[in-house]
């Protein structure tokens, strides 16, 4: 399908992941993840063919972030493509990464993607994103109080799906609770995860404090500094380099019209925020440019991206991986546990670690070391042959989906 | 501009933002601002290419290497280009008039590959001329301990 070459993952590297990094500058930050990716993968700069690389704008302060650091990441004398799409953006600079490869104009790739959070100030960021569906309520008279109350930051963007979504499938408050406990249970195991919360269980997330209904505070996730680096390469290079590479089968993104909180002033047809249906279609393109034909029995693993509590289980309908209105009971079930049938989350997900412009890239990092077979203590308890990853972000409109596996397409 | 009659003039919504900023200078930086407490400037230095980097920078770009050695320079460079500023920024973006102009100059220390940027001064400057920085061991704010340059000797 497709004259496009096939592409392994060689390499992933993590910095450490923490609220507050204040003993390093920012591309001093992304070196950490940049140099444990090389030494990963046995490579050096020289190696490298070209550099993909991105971060949330306006999140640090700072603009064009990829100047400032491009020397930093062995880039010096490079191509570098800069690719930046709000939360999904370290998806869709791994989803660079690969296409410079898969179009046979480079043998072998880095891609960066970063974010120094405690540099900036997530809101005002959040604010350069929402400007134009806040002026249109200013517009119509709309007090500017409410809309703070509406929108609460990224909680706002989150709340209006989530009681859609509880609606809809039957997902109750203790589903959520459950959510976070995997998740953060999963982070503990993980040395580059942010909350690592070992033991905790359901009924210690209900005690939280409630945010806006149904968000407690312990069903979000929190802000992070961190990065993380990938390096793509060619099967025969790969081959050399590692007897268990992981395999890019496809990478596909949809979007979908705008919409900030769901039923804003600017004016958008999605009036549920839970249908994501970009999500949807851009799960089945992948699927169907990867082979695959049953993603309900052919998937290892998932690593659906899920800040908040009620998406891990919204995402995982709306990548396809069952009904609509059965993740809940798939929870119940012991399915998605580090032990489970079908493992989702083993890194801890984005509801344990947010680096914004990092994490949807290290959801596609998680598969290929799952795959690599390189988890230490989080590895999940059965061979991952094919693993799909996921991002959610843009104006909160764009999906992206990626599916990787032990062995190429062929 | 008037609107036309009838016609309601497009709504002009402003949206204050005050954008808050705080840039980690990190651990070369820092020992850098502590040097200067001391009467000191301090370069970090690549072990592989033996490049000096004034300031002092965490990886030597060059070859990819840490620069984690440390060498002390002495306060005397060379102008690598300058300007003279008429205008400046004030606190509210708008340019205002300096009462009299302010040389900028680019000087690379005796010993670094590199240059740092500060105020000269001095009535005229030219590339290849000899400064030497003027330091403010006593400055609380750290971006104050360089207090500039001046002709050296
Ligand atoms: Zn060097």
């Amino acid at each position: 399908m497709g004259k496009h070459h096939d592409v392994a993952v060689v390499g992933v590297g993590l910095s450490k992941h923490v609220s507050k990094r204040r003993d390093v500058n920012m591309p001093e930050l992304v070196w950490e993840a940049v140099s444990a990716c090389y030494e990963d993968a046995g490579l050096k700069p020289k190696d490298v063919d070209a550099f993909a690389t991105g971060n949330m704008p306006a999140f640090e302060g700072v603009n064009l972030p990829e100047e400032w650091g491009a020397g930093h990441w062995g880039a010096y004398g490079k191509p570098v493509l800069r690719i930046t799409t709000g939360g999904t953006t370290g998806g869709s600079v791994a989803h660079g990464g690969y296409y410079l490869v898969a179009s046979g104009l480079y043998d072998t790739v880095m891609a960066i993607a970063f974010e120094k959070q405690s540099d900036g100030n997530q809101t005002f960021g959040l604010n350069t994103v929402a400007l134009a569906d806040a002026a249109a309520q200013f517009k119509m008279g709309v007090d500017p109080g409410f809309i703070a109350a509406f929108g609460g930051g990224a909680v706002g963007v989150a709340v209006y799906q989530a009681s859609s979504y509880m609606k809809s499938s039957g997902c109750t408050t203790h589903h959520l609770d459950m959510v976070s406990a995997l998740c953060r249970n999963n982070a503990a195991l993980n040395p580059y995860s942010h909350l690592k919360q070992p033991g905790l269980t359901p009924e210690q997330v209900a005690e939280t404090t409630l945010l806006q209904y149904p968000i407690r505070f312990g069903h979000v996730c929190p802000s992070t500094d961190g990065a993380c680096a990938m390096l793509f390469t060619t099967p025969e290079k790969a081959k050399k380099l590692t007897d268990k590479p992981a395999y890019v089968l496809s990478v596909s993104s949809c979007s979908d019209e705008a919409a900030l909180v769901g039923i804003a002033g600017s004016g958008t047809t999605n009036v549920d925020p839970c249908e994501q249906e970009s999500c949807k279609i851009a799960a089945a393109r992948a699927y169907e440019l990867a082979g695959i034909k049953d993603p309900r029995n052919e998937f290892d693993l998932a690593e659906p991206y899920a800040p908040f509590a009620h998406q891990m289980l919204m995402f995982y309908e709306r990548l396809l991986l069952c009904d609509e209105g059965e993740a809940p009971s798939i929870l119940d079930s012991g399915s998605m546990n580090l032990d489970g049938e079908l493992p989702v989350c083993p890194s801890g997900g984005v509801i344990s670690t947010n680096a914004i412009g990092a994490s949807a890239m290290e959801r596609i990092a998680e598969c290929a070391v799952q795959i690599m077979g390189k988890g230490g203590e989080r590895q999940v308890n059965k061979e991952v042959h094919k693993a799909v990853a996921h991002g959610w972000g843009g104006a909160v409109n764009l999906n992206v989906v990626a599916v990787l596996a032990d062995t190429p397409r062929g | 501009m008037a609107a036309k009659a009838g016609k309601e003039p497009v709504p002009r919504v402003s949206m204050p933002l005050d954008p808050p900023f705080a840039w980690s200078v990190g651990n070369w930086i820092e020992h850098f601002f502590d040097g200067m407490k001391e009467g000191k400037i301090r370069a970090s230095k690549c072990p592989s290419c033996g490049r000096v980097y004034l300031p002092p920078r965490m990886i030597c770009e060059r070859c990819f290497s840490r620069a984690d050695d440390w060498v002390e320079l002495p306060v005397t460079g060379t102008v690598r280009a300058c300007t003279k500023a008429s205008v400046k920024v004030a606190e509210n973006g708008d340019m205002v008039d300096l009462e009299s102009p302010e040389i900028i100059a680019m000087v690379q220390h005796d010993g670094a590959d590199t240059c740092i940027a500060g105020r000269l001064e001095a009535d005229d400057a030219s590339i290849g001329m000899k400064v030497e920085a003027v330091l403010n061991p006593k400055a609380e704010n750290a971006l104050d301990l360089l207090a500039g340059y001046r002709p050296a000797g």
